[in-house]
């Protein structure tokens, strides 16, 4: 059965809830006989906590028994919750490629390796997107929702995918598997027309980081086609209807402008359809009467105590609707929105029943 | 201990916490708070964007610190530039620097590379620490793990590498950069429980690098209801609106609870700042951390 997966992208500064909405839109379309899968890559792990499920990792865990579990009910579909972790998913990648596992050996032992994969910035999120993209492929699931670390590196999600196509552009790994081995470690570096770009490379790493690196390449070198056309491919997909983008965003104590920017971030990447979630809506969104009515009432409050509170909780009220309002009205300037407002219920999500109960209301709001 | 003691105590100072909470506010009013008694420089690089510009309303961008304030000045680095710097050390024809520039495989290398943008932004940080007068420097650092990538630049490099000029930047930065008695982390939080047990992780993250130490805590936004019991006249007969007070009376206290608790668990200084409008000037915070 070949099915029409569809990716949910979740992008949101951090803070507003995002994974929470994930997990509970995610129960909800489920619940409707839908196969999901929940995929976090946010480091904060919360996933794992907002489930109930201790031991979430690199293989999708199914939901269902826990909520079976807690609920006694059973959902419509499957559901299922990974974390992807980018270790993980760069030995995925090689496993899939290579099959001499002494190369495998050699290239995970490789310091570059190690460099890459583990301690540093942006590549994590490439392979999380690479991992992803195999879920993708694997024809399981109707809806795969991606819970995207908070702003900053949610757009490297998008952008690895280039960045990745133009590292891998021949132009680039010519440099550094073609020249001679001689030539190289002697440090002839003007001998050959990309001799200049070593030498830049050599300024700014250092001659013993590239020669670690040109290893580091050719023990790969029988995989950049794959992992080009993997790029290429990716990068089509990001651009594709078979992905939905998603922009949470919550007045809660958050600064101004977040939406905007993210909407503006995407909007540079050539996506110009948004669903916009606002949880955890200002108490006043879209009731301006109320709003009248609680300021007559502090007006007249004849408690110095009390009318301070109030004071107090109408101005921040104020402000968070004030503020949400411009960056909404200013996100529109820049990109279609569909538009789902989840009121916060005042009290946090503690149980399935809870969490499926978000996620109806968030359904409600998708055409899909 | 004020907020002006800590300020006192060490030279340069990383302000970061969770994305959201008011990293660039703070640095800026903080920064400003300095400026009263030192020459401070205020700098942000996130990149083709800059928070800082916006707060303090700077006419234009640049590496070089501009003057912004009666003894502030305000720095911003562009990646790009930071590169273009970084060559210039190597390379003294701005000819040859232009066509490396220009090199496509090197730019997609740049940008494909991990930790290299960031670590040539410490670069030019450098630059900036050592061949300025500045007393104060104040650095709007990304959200917290990235934060917590940059600290780590001379851990993962010497994993990397045992010579050469990664080696040479990261010693230097080791010696004028991160180290406990020129410089300190500044965390912002938000009363807000995720928050504060994400503050609390990084606290001790950060303290496990050996160079790096954790100064203060400011925790932003703090609602302020008085405990007062009953309510008034009017009130009774609107059961959304006594829902909505009564869930700040409840916030009030549990943020109350979550801070001391942060304040016990850490040991550091922990500034509590109230909830201030977002169209506030930052005058407001810089007035009230005064007083701290």
């Amino acid at each position: 059965m070949s099915r029409e997966t569809v990716i949910f992208f979740m992008f949101g500064p951090g803070g507003v809830g995002k994974t929470t909405v994930s997990a509970s839109l995610g129960l909800a379309l489920s619940d409707e006989g839908r196969d999901v899968l929940v995929v976090t890559v946010d480091p904060a792990k919360r996933l794992k906590d907002i489930l109930g499920i201790k031991d979430m990792g690199f293989t999708p865990v199914r939901v269902n028994d826990y909520f079976e579990r807690e609920t006694g009910r059973r959902l419509g579909g499957r559901m299922d919750a990974m974390m992807i972790d980018s270790r993980d998913a760069f030995l995925n990648l090689l496993n899939r490629y290579i099959r001499d596992e002494e190369v495998i050996n050699q290239v995970v032992k490789n310091r570059i390796f190690k460099f890459l994969s583990e301690s540093l910035i942006g590549a994590q999120e490439y392979l999380s997107a690479e991992k992803m993209y195999d879920m993708f492929l694997s024809n399981e699931y109707d809806i795969i929702i991606v819970d995207t670390a908070p702003s900053k590196n949610a757009f490297e999600f998008i952008d690895g995918a280039r960045k990745m196509a133009g590292f891998l552009d021949k132009r680039v790994i010519r440099f550094f598997i073609d020249v001679k081995e001689d030539d190289f470690i002697k440090g002839v570096f003007f001998k050959r027309t990309g001799d200049f770009l070593y030498k830049i490379l050599g300024i700014i790493f250092g001659d013993e980081f590239i020669v670690d690196m040109r290893g580091f390449l050719t023990s790969l070198s029988s995989m950049y086609n794959d992992l080009l056309m993997r790029a290429y491919e990716l990068d089509a997909l990001y651009h594709s209807n078979r992905i939905r983008y998603f922009i949470i965003g919550s007045p809660q104590k958050l600064s101004l402008g977040e939406l905007t920017h993210l909407s503006r971030g995407l909007k540079e990447r050539g996506i110009n359809k948004t669903t916009v979630i606002l949880n955890k809506a200002p108490f006043f969104y879209g009731r301006k009467e109320l709003i009248m009515k609680a300021n007559k009432i502090m007006t007249n409050c004849k408690n110095s105590d009390i009318k301070a509170n109030l004071e107090f909780i109408l101005a921040v009220e104020e402000d968070m609707l004030e503020s949400i309002e411009k960056d909404m009205e200013q996100m529109g300037d820049l990109i279609s929105q569909e538009r789902v407002v989840l009121p916060d219920l005042y009290t946090d999500i503690c149980n399935f029943e809870q969490l499926l109960n978000l996620g109806k209301r968030c359904r409600g709001g998708i055409r899909l | 201990m004020s907020l002006m003691d800590i300020i006192g105590k060490r030279r340069i100072f990383f302000v970061t916490g969770k994305g959201g909470t008011g990293k660039s506010t703070y640095t800026v009013a903080i920064g400003r708070l300095a400026s009263e008694h030192y020459k401070t420089l205020v700098l942000d690089f996130d990149n083709k964007r800059s928070t800082l510009r916006e707060i303090l309303r700077a006419s234009s961008l640049s590496a070089e610190p501009q003057r912004v304030g009666e003894n502030l000045y305000f720095s911003h680095i562009e990646p790009d530039e930071a590169l273009r710097y970084y060559l210039k050390d190597f390379i003294r024809s701005d000819f040859l620097i232009n066509i490396s520039l220009n090199l496509k495989p090197l730019k997609s290398f740049y940008n494909a590379l991990p930790s290299a943008k960031e670590m040539l932004v410490c670069y030019f940080l450098l630059h900036l620490v050592k061949d300025f007068d500045f007393e104060k420097i104040f650095i709007d650092m990304p959200a917290s793990g990235h934060a917590e990538l940059f600290f780590k630049i001379p851990i993962a490099a010497k994993g990397i590498f045992n010579k050469g000029p990664v080696i040479a930047i990261v010693n230097e930065m080791n010696k004028h950069l991160y180290s406990r008695d020129r410089s300190c982390v500044i965390q912002i939080a938000l009363p807000d429980e995720v928050v504060i047990s994400e503050t609390m992780e990084f606290y001790e993250r950060f303290k496990a690098i050996e160079y790096i130490d954790v100064q203060a805590i400011v925790v932003n936004k703090r609602y302020r209801i008085a405990n007062t019991g009953g309510i008034c006249e009017g009130l009774e007969k609107e059961e959304e609106l006594i829902r909505l007070y009564n869930y700040y009376a409840r916030k009030s206290q549990e943020e109350g609870d979550l801070v001391s608790d942060l304040r016990k668990r850490t040991g550091v200084s922990i500034f509590e700042v109230p909830f201030f409008p977002v169209r506030a000037p930052v005058d407001n915070i810089v007035s009230f951390l005064k007083d701290l």
